[in-house]
């Protein structure tokens, strides 16, 4: 009892000790805490809001006339037409196909005994690896009319005209959807895993069919997750910068992307005007799409199938069946990874291309040339990793102070700052790029011609992603964690310090490398703000690509993924061993 | 170790006022229960004590030192209240080992480490878990959890102990374990400690004095026993174990006892009330259920009577419920001697020191559920 009254106020003096001399040191880390969110707010806000005002400005200063015959004019630029068109018919082929090939792939994986399920869940989700770019560069050299490895093979054995041909309509479409249909598949697995499989059983015990089930029961409830990806694909087709400058542009299909790049921003003199006019169409199709969805995911509350009860999903038995769910599988695999990836090592080590790669004609003559100084590859990759690194670490930095503020701040703060990070969301990289080209070209704030433009692109581009995690990991925190830490005395900036900060780590790890490997290859925007010397990894592979150079761009495009892979050991590997098995 | 002191306390959100005007005293050095239904603002009221809320009008002092008063723009935090808390939830911190948590409020305080590391074993020896010290919380049981967390809020020893339901989400067995174990370990360190819970028989078992509180406010401050014997309000005597509650006008005093009369029944009844009721005052009378005698109705002498309408048998007692002749019901509650049945015609007496009459508070009593 003694020993405790004395610890008590020996205790307690100390917590008093600190009003008098030590107030104003108090006071001033409280302030300094508010300066630094003050900062951060406002570096979001310029960020954002900046170039979208120069956007728009842009966008009202085309035509000399009034808006009706400017319109009429943007109109009636050459092939402006067909690239809307050639849009609609991208989006309308590869959201049905997309869902095509990957609803199948979420049933066999959560729904049925197929074997290697294990291995196909994995699989599926490795074209999120592989960067558009390099998918759709992969596919050129498997499928090019001409120096496409199936035609080139094909003429070695007699064929007269190209089997196939990859820069078409039909070609972009089934590039894209290969590659779109992971989103599908996460989306719409995430509900199909979680569901509460009694709501089937009962569907099974009152007489109906497998096949009925899926239909009348899982495939109905599963709607909003359907629904959302299906806009989300969409979204992300109409965006698509690389996929059709690889394979649309060509044979002259452009889309309204390649339209700004090639017809706007590359024409001689460029005509920026027209530029700002479309990344805002574009940018307001984002906004809606985007607004649909949300609309689509808040009527989620109608469907709460997701209940912490009930057991998983039966796997009934599929019999023979079985294999034929595999080989999809399978096969899905193979057109996905498997064979862009062997055309990407067989381009980067073959001694001359349509040799038949026996062990005598492979080399390792290519990797040396690809990163001999002569080329930008070099000087493009350096560039990227150090925007890749800077870029990721400032927005992790940004993110976790504006996540911060968003899930402790009063409702003001919160939904103004939630607002405003998530605008970026509707600016694909070429409008965010177009809008940073009317911002940073002029005065006072002159960047375009220096990294610095392209390092505000990637960290503004990644920024509501950022600001989502970590938001969510704030609030995934019960706040008696941080309420037991200020009754044992910890000020506001020790709770930070000490529980928070600790505790969104993993999360934070996983945001900066997620980020990394994004702006690693980074390619939509860099394309529009790169200039001799300020070349990214992603725009010198794109530039070596259109010169044919497929060695260097197979070499390339294999760095740049061990890069991306290293980069997630790493971090696995600094974040596991942790105690921490996700317990709070 | 000081008293802690609520002046006319009171806190909105939005239009609902969650605390209305309280005014109470914690004695130093005790266990004062805070007990009421949820939504009685009790929860409420600890946060305003902790200082994650601030009052909108009010004082809440500890000892002579203001902490908490609005009109004088005193809001001390919470971090320099210097109290210890209890979770429902455990808020162990999962990224830290049990000897860190326990160590969190002493490295805030910069106690020197050999004295740090003293005090840390100390409080881990006092909740039987020293061996514990290097294992991180999900390693832990949940009542072993709850016990950290009880180590953690001692270790730096502050004068004031707020528990929030400690032990509402362990199993039944267990928390009757813990709320011994609470108890002489506060017998040990006899620190000024508050208990919110919704627990009647937690609150009893732990302190001596009880503050029932309903609607944002104090219904009554008693021991135990005062709360139930004797209760200040019919939704004290409702929440406090189960009880028919009737409205009754007070006749006339005879020492200890008063009689009443009871509409719809023939002749006063006895029972007790406060010294102060005035003759003539209506209110409701408490008639608890162990105070309600049922015999066969052949008994000639008995006024009352009664249809039984249900039996549960429950072991060692039973329980009763009795249709009067107007339609009303009563609960009773005796020994499963005799062999009463449903629809068997009894007779009622009932025992005048169970019952209890509360002055005021008219108006038709509300079911009780």
């Amino acid at each position: 009892m003694s020993r405790h009254d004395e610890v008590s106020s020996a205790g307690w003096r100390a917590l008093r000790a600190r009003p008098p001399r030590l107030a104003q040191a108090f006071r001033w880390v409280c302030d300094g805490a508010a300066i630094v969110m003050a900062i951060a707010a406002v570096t979001l806000c310029f960020l954002v809001l900046y170039p979208l005002f120069w956007l728009f400005y842009g966008s009202f200063s085309y035509g000399e006339q009034g808006l009706g015959a400017a319109l009429v004019q943007f109109w009636q630029l050459p092939g402006l037409e067909r690239a809307f068109f050639n849009t609609l018919y991208l989006v309308a082929g590869t959201v049905p196909l997309s869902f095509l090939i990957a609803l199948p792939l979420v049933l066999i994986t959560t729904r049925t005994d197929t074997p290697l399920k294990g291995l196909i869940e994995v699989a599926a989700l490795l074209p999120f690896i592989t960067p558009p770019l390099i998918g759709a560069v992969a596919w050129a050299l498997l499928a090019a009319p001409r120096t496409g490895l199936v035609n080139v093979f094909a003429r070695q054995l007699g064929a007269t005209s190209p089997i196939v041909n990859i820069y078409t309509m039909g070609g972009l479409i089934f590039v894209m959807s290969l590659y779109l249909s992971p989103y599908v598949f996460v989306t719409v697995k995430a509900v199909m895993q979680h569901m509460d499989a009694t709501l089937e059983d009962a569907s099974r015990v009152a007489g109906a069919s497998l096949v009925q089930t899926t239909r009348n029961i899982l495939i109905p409830l599963s709607m909003p997750a359907i629904l959302s990806a299906g806009i989300l694909v969409l979204t992300r087709a109409i965006e698509e910068f690389a996929i059709p400058g690889v394979l649309g542009a060509p044979s002259g299909i452009y889309t309204v992307t390649t339209y700004i790049y090639y017809q706007a921003i590359s024409y001689v003199p460029p005509r920026y005007e027209v530029a700002a006019l479309l990344a805002s169409l574009l940018m307001a199709t984002t906004a809606l799409c985007l607004f649909v969805q949300s609309r689509v995911l808040g009527g989620r509350q109608r469907y709460t199938t997701v209940a912490g009860k009930g057991h998983p999903p039966h796997m009934p038995r599929l019999g023979r069946w079985r294999y034929v769910t595999m080989a999809y599988a399978l096969a899905y695999i193979a057109l996905t990874v498997v064979l862009p990836y062997l055309v990407l090592i067989y381009a980067a080590f073959i001694n001359a291309w349509g040799q038949p790669p026996t062990f005598s004609n492979l080399t390792l003559a290519n990797v040396f040339a690809t990163f001999d100084p002569v080329l930008p590859v070099r000087a493009g990759l350096l560039n990227s990793l150090l925007l890749a690194f800077f870029g990721a670490t400032l927005a992790t930095v940004l993110t976790v102070i504006i996540g911060y503020m968003i899930s402790k701040g009063d409702l003001w703060l919160r939904s103004s700052l939630d607002f405003v990070s998530s605008i970026p969301l509707a600016m694909p990289g070429p409008v965010l790029a177009i809008a940073l080209l009317w911002a940073y070209l002029r005065p006072p704030f002159v960047l375009y011609g220096t990294l610095w433009i392209l390092l505000v692109a990637y960290v503004t581009h990644f920024l509501p992603y950022g600001v989502r995690t970590t938001t969510g990991s704030f609030r995934q925190i019960s706040v008696e964690l941080e309420r037991s830490a200020s009754m044992c005395g910890a000020s506001r900036l020790a709770v930070f310090r000490d529980i928070l900060l600790p505790l969104i780590r993993p999360g934070m790890l996983a945001g900066w490398m997620l980020m990394f490997i994004s702006m690693i290859r980074e390619l939509s925007s860099s394309i529009f703000l790169f200039v001799p010397g300020t070349e990214t990894a992603a725009v010198t592979l794109l530039e070596m690509w259109q010169e044919a150079r497929f060695a260097n761009v197979a070499v390339l495009s294999l760095t740049l993924i061990t890069i991306s892979v290293l980069v997630v050991t790493l971090v696995r590997y600094l974040s596991g061993g942790a105690h921490l098995a996700g317990r709070y | 170790m000081p008293s802690v002191r609520l002046d006319k306390l009171r806190k909105t959100f939005g239009n609902v006022a969650a605390v209305r005007n309280i005014s109470i005293e914690f004695p130093e050095g005790r266990i004062t229960s805070v007990l009421g239904p949820s939504g009685c603002g009790k929860t409420t009221t600890l946060n305003l004590i902790a200082g994650f809320l601030d009052p909108d009008s009010g004082a809440i002092s500890f000892g002579d030192q203001i902490v908490a008063d609005p009109a004088r723009g005193i809001a001390v935090p919470s971090n320099r209240r210097n109290l210890g808390m209890v979770f429902q939830s455990y808020a162990l911190w999962p990224h830290l080992s049990i000897g860190e948590n326990v160590a969190y409020g002493l490295k805030m305080r910069k106690v020197p480490r050999a004295e740090r590391n003293l005090a840390i074993r100390r409080a881990l020896q006092r909740v039987r878990l020293e061996t514990h010290i290097d294992r991180f919380p999900h390693e832990l049981s949940g009542g072993q959890q709850q016990r950290v967390a009880l180590a953690r809020a001692i270790a730096y020893s502050p004068h004031i102990l707020l528990f929030d339901e400690p032990l509402s989400n362990l199993d039944a067995q267990l928390r009757e374990e813990m709320r011994l174990e609470l108890k002489e370990i506060h017998r040990a360190i006899g620190v000024t400690a508050i208990y919110v819970t919704h627990d009647q028989a937690e609150a009893m078992s732990l302190s001596d004095t009880i503050v029932v509180m309903g609607e944002g406010e104090v219904l009554q401050v008693g021991t135990p026993r005062q709360l139930y014997e004797e209760p200040a309000d019919v939704n004290v005597a409702r929440f406090i174990g189960k009880t028919n509650v009737l409205e009754a006008t007070l006749v006339d005093r005879q020492q200890d006892f008063a009689r009443v009369m009871v509409r719809g029944i023939d002749g006063a009844l006895r029972c007790r009330t406060s010294k102060s009721t005035p003759t003539d005052a209506s209110g409701m009378l408490s008639i608890r259920p162990e105070a309600v005698r049922l015999r066969p109705s052949r008994v000639e002498s008995i006024g009352m009577h009664g249809r039984l309408s249900s039996v549960v048998y429950l072991g060692s007692t039973a329980q009763f419920q009795v249709v009067l002749a107007d339609g009303r019901t009563l609960e009773a509650q005796q020994a499963t001697a005799n062999s009463l049945q449903i629809g068997d015609e009894v007779g009622i007496e009932i025992d005048p020191e169970r019952c209890y009459f509360i002055a005021g508070r008219s108006g038709p009593p509300r079911p009780a559920q």
